[in-house]
């Protein structure tokens, strides 16, 4: 028995409890300089530059963008025509073995060994990724207790619904306890309860900050809903990379306020206590607040001029808005989370 | 067990090491494989060769004894005059070679079929296995399986041969338990390679034993007419008995066969397989590039 998942883990990794674990700080857990793929004659993904921070990173992008070529390419599946990716400080081509034994996978199409049955069939894909026989075994019935399909495990996987076949895919790609997991379009053809189950075992995965997470997928509230990172391809290149989290944030200190009594001293008022004020209208007052004023700070400002505040609301800058305004702009060579 | 975790949790324990991987592809195709109680009677049918074999090893040696009762006094005509030459080649390696065909004929068209079929190759692929250790593994299913009824029980009969022949017999035939081992090893192993090559191509199970038998009946079919119509031997080019008989021979030590000359009959084999090869190499893959 070797460790050799855990021998070579770059010094800027914090490694706690063996090879499946880091903490959930925000570092550069993955890498791409200047990556493309050429497949059949055709630039798929070209000059791709990036580093991915987040613990749930979403890929969005239109049909053909390039989502699953480059989760491919991560996989050693493609080999990269030109530029490299890392992952956890290892090259995705020359320790493509190295890599994969970090990840777990979740293809987006109906995936399975037929004639096993459900446990069986996770029990021979944690030890294809190593884990030994009895390990294996165990977290096999595990995994299928997690996502929920306990009661089926001994049922063949052939005879599986969508929805149970789906989980049974994510069982597959958790048994070993991958530090990164890949998840393409995981909630495909699900029923709306199954889908919130889905997001939900996502967001579980997410929050134990041990395994960081990348979801393929078209449906950008799926994404808005477990991830806090989103790359946005477009055309094989990347459109835009954007902290979701700190997207959120800034929004909640950005309002739009519609009040009645005196405006001109409000504005002074919030002027004082430190905001950017706006006006776009005679009624309406744009105001963004500095990290040190809550919006109590408001009403008590309100209060004290003898101000109606008649209506506030946080700018919804949702994920919806950033997709498109990354469709409308022209690509980007280089990414970082902004 | 511990089925009271019901979280995700990352694995720390220790990892298996690589080279083991196809090993673990063997062992549960395996399993699937004698999942089947038909196989599994089959199966234990083919072990009737060597063992009528056995029997025939035994009267050989002991026809003087039998004599009595049977009324045998000579072992020729017991086992067939004229072939006492050969008759360790005809008793062990012509069944293995029709044996193992038929293990390969039921089982090989369906090992890579239904993986293909039911998309399981990018979670194999995904994993810290690579396209040569997935196909190592599948290969071995089927030398296994071939060479549990073909070359195992033929050395075991070779080593009843010579506990009954004279002293020093298996010193001087050394090359029949050596030419017995490679004349299986090579046969079932061209046959497996085209056999998966031929399960990579044809999805349907049903399509790909059909197509496998097709290509050996077929092509032996033409062959033969070839050879009859020409009169010279180009026709085995094309016949895989032909071929494993001129090679299976010369390794035995047993009589030379003039089917086809030594070099054209290995040339066979190699072109067959390196075919087979190239195909499963080219058929295997994770994801499937749209032009």
């Amino acid at each position: 028995m070797t460790n050799d998942a855990d021998a070579s883990l770059p010094e800027t990794q914090t490694k706690r409890g063996g090879p499946g674990s880091v903490r959930a700080t925000r570092e550069v857990w993955a890498e791409f300089t200047g990556l493309s793929v050429r497949l059949g004659g055709r630039v798929v993904l070209n000059d791709l530059n990036a580093t991915l921070q987040g613990r749930c990173i979403g890929l969005l992008g239109p049909n053909g963008a390039g989502k699953t070529t480059l989760l491919n390419t991560l996989l050693g599946f493609f080999k990269p025509s030109n530029g490299q990716a890392r992952i956890f400080g290892r090259d995705v081509v020359r320790d493509a073995a190295g890599v994969r034994q970090l990840i777990g996978y979740m293809p987006e199409r109906d995936s399975f060994v037929g004639g096993m049955t459900g446990v069986r069939f996770v029990r021979m894909m944690a030890e294809l990724s190593g884990l030994p026989r009895d390990d294996a075994l165990d977290r096999a019935h595990e995994a299928f207790f997690h996502v929920g399909l306990g009661e089926a495990r001994y049922r063949k996987v052939e005879t599986y619904s969508q929805g149970m076949k789906q989980l049974a895919k994510l069982a597959q790609a958790i048994a070993h306890g991958p530090r990164l997991l890949f998840l393409d379009e995981p909630t495909n053809g699900l029923d709306p309860p199954a889908r919130s189950r889905m997001l939900q075992l996502v967001r579980g995965i997410r929050d134990t900050g041990e395994t960081r997470l990348i979801v393929s997928s078209h449906l950008l509230r799926d994404v808005e809903e477990c991830c806090d990172e989103v790359l946005i391809l477009k055309d094989g290149r990347i459109a835009s990379v954007c902290d979701l989290e700190s997207e959120r944030r800034s929004n909640r200190k950005f309002l739009f306020l519609q009040v009645k009594g005196d405006l001109e001293r409000f504005v002074e008022g919030l002027v004082a206590l430190g905001c950017e004020v706006g006006m776009p209208n005679r009624r309406r007052l744009r105001a963004v607040l500095p990290g040190h004023v809550e919006i109590a700070d408001l009403y008590a400002l309100a209060a004290e001029l003898s101000v109606q505040i008649r209506q506030l609301d946080h700018k919804r800058d949702s994920l919806e808005d950033i997709f498109l305004r990354a469709m409308d702009e022209p690509a980007t060579l280089q990414a970082t989370p902004s | 067990m511990s089925l009271r975790e019901h979280g995700f949790r990352t694995y720390a324990g220790p990892w298996t090491r690589r080279i083991t991987r196809p090993l673990i592809v063997t062992r549960y195709t395996l399993s699937t494989v004698f999942s089947s109680r038909l196989f599994t009677i089959f199966y234990v049918a083919c072990f009737l060769p060597p063992c009528l074999f056995l029997i025939t090893i035994y009267l050989r040696y002991k026809v003087d004894f039998l004599s009595g009762f049977v009324g045998f006094r000579d072992p020729d005509a017991l086992i067939g005059a004229g072939l006492l030459d050969d008759w360790l080649y005809y008793g062990i390696v012509e069944p293995s070679v029709w044996v193992a065909f038929l293990i390969v004929l039921v089982r090989g068209p369906a090992l890579l079929a239904p993986d293909l079929k039911d998309n399981a190759m990018p979670l194999y692929l995904s994993r810290p296995l690579t396209k040569p250790q997935y196909l190592l593994g599948k290969l071995l299913v089927l030398l296994w399986l071939t060479g549990a009824v073909t070359w195992i029980p033929g050395l075991l009969l070779v080593f009843v041969n010579a506990y009954y022949a004279e002293d020093g017999w298996l010193l001087n035939n050394l090359s029949v338990p050596l030419g017995l081992v490679a004349t299986c090893l090579v046969w079932s192993g061209c046959l497996s390679i085209i056999a998966l090559a031929l399960s990579a191509c044809v999805r349907w199970r049903p399509a790909a034993t059909l197509g496998f038998l097709g290509l050996f009946v077929i092509g032996s079919a033409i062959g033969n007419l070839f050879r009859a119509t020409s009169g010279d031997w180009y026709g085995s080019l094309i016949i895989p008995w032909d071929a494993i008989e001129v090679v299976g021979r010369n390794l035995f030590g047993a009589k030379a066969s003039d089917l086809m000359p030594l070099p054209w009959a290995w040339g066979t084999l190699a072109a067959a397989t390196a075919l087979a090869l190239w195909v499963l190499l080219r058929r295997i893959r994770a994801f499937e590039i749209v032009r």
